[in-house]
């Protein structure tokens, strides 16, 4: 049966031959006409009536041809080339539609798309490897404590030699080292892992080898493989010093490779066999780290067999760590594993909660400027079709089909969809950059990429086309859905539009009480960054240096030798010039994990929080002492026990006396009060006054583990020199984790400040759609009843009056919307309120003041039509018509 | 009455032109409308334009062909013809149409008691 296909080609060929065929017909349509012509004269009409009545015999031309076309060729793309065409010039014709358009959807779907990015990369994404379900990370679970550990390597060992469920079993740990290649030293994220960790993962790389099991040993261990970040092919074979360890670069590993665990901050640059620890950090061969299994530090991830399910795995896991537990019931007692499947387990699974929470509070504020930015498009399509009223009817009278009007309208919509993807991409790429970065945005540092992978696009052109087509459809079928002759009678500028009033109305107001909504999160979360920086922390942050001590291995250094060398390292720091002061503490600032202590007085039982503080650390840290002295080196284990209370610790226990010289008994040992200072929020900004207590750091039960040091000048400068000074005293111990106290508050404050970007943003977009909304429509209604004002005019209604008429009717919109969104903030604060620090999320003030701020904006936006409306001369008005 | 036209069932156009191409040979759109009517005896109340649709319709099919040439009154118009795939058509669509009728109407006369 070959008539179909022979049907198609000629459809195809006449489609491409279309102007010709359509001469072809017109001048068939001619002869028709003009046969029909002689007849009627023939039959006796006159000339002028046979070519009426031929006409009329023959029908409408203008449909003839449509049909015509519709029949021989493809009608559909006949008609979307013939659309699109026109509906770029109806768009071109209207630029600042197009722009606003464009630009609403842009940033509606820009913000959508960098969320679902970060939660697809954060949660949902599988991991880039191959079959990246056989992947899953073994934690171990401490039942007694409930908390989540690091496996030992003794432990590793015992379930990689067990194991039958995994076909690969690998281990590895994050450590930042010092790396020097080249001119070039940094301090980067390397990545130990063993030596099947790269054929578990069946990642190949990019250039050279991955490593092999016999890398995998103190022998063997010096070799490296590298980032494509940081290096390429023609690298391999050359040096590079890991803590001043010479390696050699033996494979490149690709790009796209990001580790499989997310939690570490930053992706790992550099690579080495697990063993080789041992050779960059000498403690852990001091330590024997290898052997012991009381020392977890690894991370473990590997690959099933085929078939296998993480339940399968997770039963036998369980099983040999039941063995282990029981053969090894010092260490191991309480220890149980648990498998997660990777492409899951992407950070510690404690974090999964709190990521979470963070990611769904940015998931609704996205989705509420989505809404906002559908009910925009809506109202901006709405006001534009029925513009276009006239035209509409023209065409259908002219014989367009209502659908073939619809499919116009949707063409356009669908046009719009195209360059708004594009701009909502680079929104995205751009929020994406942000969020990344961001340090601690989820209340923890994620190393995620923030990039635009095909998974992300395709969201994104989803998102777009459906969001036009579905907002594109409503106007569409509503200005498409008239009686022909009234539309056409009416004139420019008195189209009695009622019905589109209602849907305006309320898709204005439902854009007023988002933007309230997005505007209080954002003061919300505003207020608590201010908040936090207004707030007298009770210590000075600024040219505060802080960095921890390790420990030691066991047994390698006594506390007595830690001590005496910490005081050496304090003495020679104060005298170095562009320091201050330095002092040992038990905690750095904004540290949170605190000792807890029960201390009796007068019969009552007092928790406080307990310090361990070394002389000097009030002066150095900034908190005033009120009364009384600090401690100093005399103070030392043999020297009475001494004690320094807070203000709030002293008003509890002694209203109205004099603390200094009173006796307090700390776990049965009496300490006797030497001073009073300040309340802080060194510990946390969000801290409310509680009892805080320091004891000496000399008469304490372990040296303090954390230096303070207050600089004049750039803190962050000075860390190589106090390093430096360090490793020339004590060698085994050495300082890590260099942090001006600066960062660690604005690292503690991140959460709120990324929120409160977040929404502030938001809103101010909602704001400004929102009275682009008010403003567009009322100048629209204001135009539509030129005639209507015009007449009150004449008839002697003051123009203060019309205002007020205009201006009450928006002000009216304006109201429902701002009550609505104040009702439902109110209704959804509460899911905020983990967020939230440092004030209610009630706050009075942040709902009456976005209430405000918005009401105002929507009189502006109002004001310059009604304005317009009282301006009406009534005899142009009139005269107009 | 005259008032009383029917109009063309649908699908039996394409029949009617054929077979109306079949008997009298090249004609141009207007020369099949009036054969049509005529053949009717104007009972048919024939869409003029509706001719063209099926004209290009069957065109497409290849079951007619076109080309220009020149009318009775010397006037260019294009002129129809029937091809070979459409004189098989024809004869297939007809041999159809006469069982169908007949089946339509002996049914008619049962129902009626006749």
């Amino acid at each position: 049966m070959w008539t179909p296909i022979r049907e198609l080609v000629s459809r195809i060929t006449a489609f491409f031959r279309s102007r010709s065929l359509d001469s072809d017909f017109d001048a068939e349509l001619e002869s028709h006409l003009a046969m029909l012509e002689e007849d009627g004269v023939r039959r006796g009409m006159a000339p002028q009536q046979a070519r009426r009545a031929a006409r009329l015999t023959l029908g409408g031309a203008a449909q003839l041809r449509e049909a015509h076309r519709e029949t021989r060729g493809l009608p559909f793309l006949d008609s979307l080339l013939q659309d699109v065409p026109y509906a770029l010039r109806s768009l071109r014709k209207t630029p600042a539609f197009t722009a606003a358009a464009v630009l609403t959807l842009g940033i509606g779907i820009g913000a959508n798309t960098a969320i679902f990015s970060t939660i697809d990369e954060a949660l949902f994404r599988p991991l880039d490897f191959p079959r990246p379900d056989q992947l899953a990370d073994i934690f171990a679970f401490n039942k007694a404590s409930r908390t989540f550990l690091s496996i030992s390597y003794p432990d590793y060992e015992e379930l990689r030699a067990r194991t039958a469920t995994f076909q690969r079993l690998s281990a590895f740990v994050r450590m930042p080292l010092n790396v020097s290649w080249g001119d070039r030293n940094e301090r980067l994220p390397v990545e130990a892992v063993t030596g099947n960790f790269f054929s578990m993962l069946e990642l190949p790389p990019a250039a050279g080898r991955a490593f092999r099991d016999d890398d995998d040993s103190i022998a063997g261990g010096r070799v490296a493989m590298l980032s494509e970040e940081l290096a390429d092919a023609s690298s391999i074979g050359g040096k590079i010093l890991i803590e001043d360890e010479p390696f050699t670069i033996v494979g490149i590993v690709p790009k796209r490779y990001h580790g499989t665990n997310l939690n570490w901050g930053q992706p790992p640059r550099v690579w080495i066999p697990l063993q080789a620890t041992a050779i960059v950090q000498p403690r852990f061969r001091i330590l024997d780290i290898f052997r012991q299994r009381a020392m977890p530090w690894l991370l473990v991830t590997g690959r099933l067999g085929p078939g296998v399910s993480v339940a399968r795995a997770q039963a036998e896991i369980q099983t040999i760590a039941a063995a282990i537990a029981q053969s090894a019931p010092a260490t191991n007692r309480d220890i149980s594993e648990i498998v997660f499947s990777a492409s899951r387990a992407k950070f510690w699974p404690a974090y999964r909660a709190s990521i979470t929470r963070s990611l769904t509070v940015f998931a609704v504020a996205a989705g509420l400027v989505l809404l906002l930015t559908c009910a925009n498009l809506s109202n901006l399509l709405l006001n534009r079709a029925v513009g276009r009223r006239r035209e509409f009817a023209i065409r259908l009278s002219l014989g367009a089909g209502r659908g073939r009007l619809v499919r116009q309208l949707l063409t356009e919509s669908l046009l719009l969809a195209l360059p708004s993807c594009a701009a909502a991409l680079g929104i995205a790429y751009g929020l994406g950059r942000i969020l990344a970065r961001f340090p601690n945005a989820m209340g923890l540092s994620l190393a995620l990429d923030g990039g635009v992978e095909n998974r992300v696009l395709c969201f994104c052109m989803a998102l777009s086309v459906v969001t036009t087509v579905l907002f594109g459809l409503a106007p569409a079928l509503q200005t498409t859905r008239m009686a022909v002759l009234p539309a056409l009678k009416e004139s420019g500028n008195t189209v009695s539009g009622g019905g589109h009033d209602g849907l305006r109305n309320l898709l204005l107001a439902v854009q007023v009480a988002f933007s309230i909504i997005l505007l209080v999160g954002g003061g919300l979360f505003g207020r608590s960054v201010m908040r936090a920086w207004s707030v007298d922390l009770g210590f000075r942050s600024e040219g505060l240096l802080t960095a921890g001590f390790s420990a030691p291995p066991p047994g390698s250094v006594s506390a007595e030798r830690l001590r005496s060398a910490q005081q050496v390292l304090i003495q020679r720091l104060r005298a170095l010039p562009g320091v201050e002061s330095a002092a040992l503490a038990s905690d750095a600032p904004q540290n949170q994990l605190h000792s807890r202590t029960e201390m009796r007085t007068n019969g009552a039982v007092i928790t406080a929080d307990r310090h361990t503080v070394g002389s000097d650390f009030f002066h150095t840290v900034g908190i005033r002492l009120l009364s009384g002295r600090e401690f100093n080196t005399r103070d030392d284990a043999a020297g009475p026990k001494v004690a320094i209370v807070n203000q709030t610790l002293a008003a509890r226990l002694w209203p109205g006396a004099n603390p200094i010289g009173r006796s307090i008994a700390v776990q049965k040992a009496a300490m006797q009060v030497v001073g009073v200072v300040r309340d802080s929020k060194y510990g946390s900004v969000w801290e409310e006054p509680h009892f805080d207590l320091y004891v000496a750091d000399l008469q304490a039960g372990a040296p303090a583990m954390y230096l303070i040091v207050r600089t004049r000048g750039n803190p962050a400068g000075f860390a190589s020199t106090v390093a430096k000074e360090w490793s020339g005293i004590l060698s085994r111990s050495p300082l890590s984790d260099f942090r001006t106290a600066d960062e660690l508050l604005s690292v503690a404050l991140a959460p709120q400040r990324l929120a409160a970007a977040v929404f502030g943003a938001f809103g101010l977009m909602a704001i400004v759609l929102a009275s682009v909304g008010i403003y567009s429509v009322m100048a629209y209604a204001v135009a539509r009843r030129t005639r209507e004002i015009g007449i009150r005019l004449a008839m002697g209604a003051k123009p203060a009056m019309v205002m007020r008429l205009v201006l009450g009717k928006s002000m009216a919109v304006a109201g429902a919307g701002v009550a609505a969104g104040i009702s439902i903030s109110a209704l959804l604060a509460r899911f905020v309120a983990p967020q939230v620090k440092g004030v209610s999320v009630y706050d009075g003030a942040t709902f009456a003041s976005v209430a405000a701020l918005v009401g105002m904006v929507a009189f502006f936006a109002a004001s310059i039509p009604a304005r317009r409306a009282a301006r009406i001369d009534p005899q142009a008005a009139l005269r107009a018509e | 009455m005259a008032e009383s036209k029917s109009e063309i069932l649908p699908g039996t156009l394409d029949l009617m032109v054929l077979k109306t191409l079949d008997a009298m040979g090249p004609l141009h759109g207007y020369g099949i409308a009036k054969r049509i009517e005529q053949v009717s005896r104007e009972a048919l109340r024939v869409n003029q334009g509706t001719i063209y649709l099926c004209l290009v319709r069957l065109v497409n099919k290849g079951w007619i062909s076109a080309s220009w040439g020149t009318s009775e009154n010397h006037r260019k118009a294009k002129f129809y013809s029937i091809t070979n795939a459409g004189r098989k058509q024809l004869i297939a669509e007809a041999a159809n149409w006469v069982r169908v009728s007949g089946v339509i109407g002996r049914l008619l006369r049962l129902d009626s008691g006749l």
